[in-house]
């Protein structure tokens, strides 16, 4: 019997304390300040693991077989343009699109998955070219504006998103095709 | 995940994948207050959200136009027309962009899975499908206010429309797009 009393009171007593300690931590601003100073330091710590990863993609191309900004243009407007800058300019334009960024990024398996297509690619183009045509004539114009006038990684891999995935539509077909004719 | 990213740049103020992302916002806003009927006089500050930055470029555009609608002279200004009538029908809220971006760009995907599928059989439709969907370009810019997914859908949808429509026309007049 008084293990009881005992038992019940010593409950009571803690419920009392730990609701003592809610209330007081809630009048006091005590729990609102914790709160404040774990979000802020996730949010910090978030920040800086994001923009860690994405801050590489801001360079300008210079390092990474880009020409800075504006450049191309110079050349472009130059009578005439020697025909080894032409096509410099223009290879450079279609491959910056479809294996930028070199260096390892977030857009890393992007990069791998388009070099693994690449002979794909070329045998879709050959095998299927009078289907993919079309196609080949859009990617090809599209990647020569876009590849002329990015010379910042981020904005050239966000630009490119046509040309990938028309890339990756041949590839896939070359794929296919490949699959069925070897079974 | 557009919303988990919505939340970090309405919380934090940056946006790391887009910068620009704020300024094409800001645009829209003040489209969408002119075609609700503000005038340069009527516009005020409560009627943008409270951060500097979002205010600085509110400010820059509202200089920049004096009160006028801007003049369609790119895809750019096309993109800012499209998030200002977005403002007007479903109220201001940048989640509503993201979610537009994710739709662009899976609409994107299925176009082209559709060409793919019907010019190229299943195999390569479903490879390309199941590459394209989960690209890292496509799932993680989509969830941006980037112009660029109004471009992919242009692109896509003109791709569609020569293959899928300008294809069975020409099958209907005995003609073939392809060899």
């Amino acid at each position: 019997m008084k293990q009881v009393f005992v038992r019940n009171a010593f409950s009571c007593i803690l419920i009392a304390l730990v609701v003592l300690f809610i209330g007081f931590s809630l009048s006091s601003g005590m729990v609102t300040r914790a709160l404040e100073v774990i979000s802020d330091r996730t949010m910090a710590g978030i920040q800086v693991r994001f923009l860690h990863h994405i801050s590489n993609l801001e360079v300008t191309a210079k390092h990474y077989f880009l020409v800075p900004t504006g450049s191309y243009l110079k050349e472009l407007l130059m009578e005439p343009i020697p025909l080894a800058m032409l096509a410099q300019i223009l290879a450079n334009s279609v491959f910056n699109i479809l294996f930028q960024p070199v260096f390892i990024s977030p857009f890393t398996p992007q990069v791998v998955l388009n070099l693994v297509a690449f002979p794909f690619f070329l045998y879709g183009a050959v095998r299927y070219f009078g289907r993919t045509w079309f196609l080949l004539i859009i990617f090809i114009m599209i990647s020569f504006q876009i590849g002329i006038y990015d010379s910042v990684v981020e904005a050239l891999i966000r630009h490119g998103m046509p040309c990938e995935l028309i890339y990756l539509l041949i590839g896939a077909a070359g794929l296919a095709g490949w699959i069925t004719k070897n079974s | 995940m557009a919303s988990a990213y919505d939340i970090y740049v309405n919380v934090t103020g940056e946006d790391p994948l887009v910068p620009d992302g704020i300024f094409y916002s800001m645009k829209g806003r003040y489209i969408d207050l002119l075609l609700q009927g503000y005038g340069k006089d009527s516009i005020s500050w409560d009627l943008v959200p409270a951060d500097k930055k979002v205010q600085a470029a509110f400010l820059s555009v509202f200089m920049t136009h004096q009160g006028n609608l801007p003049r369609i002279t790119g895809e750019s200004i096309v993109h800012v027309y499209m998030i200002g009538v977005i403002y007007l029908v479903l109220g201001y809220a940048t989640i509503w962009i993201r979610i537009l971006n994710v739709c662009l760009s899976i609409l994107s995907v299925y176009m082209l899975f559709r060409v793919a599928k019907t010019y190229f059989g299943d195999l390569a439709a479903n490879l390309f499908l199941l590459s394209a969907l989960f690209l890292p370009t496509q799932f993680g810019y989509s969830i941006t206010m980037s112009r660029d997914f109004l471009r992919l859908f242009i692109v896509s949808f003109m791709i569609w429309v020569v293959y899928n429509v300008g294809g069975i026309w020409l099958k209907k007049l005995r003609l073939r797009l392809y060899c």
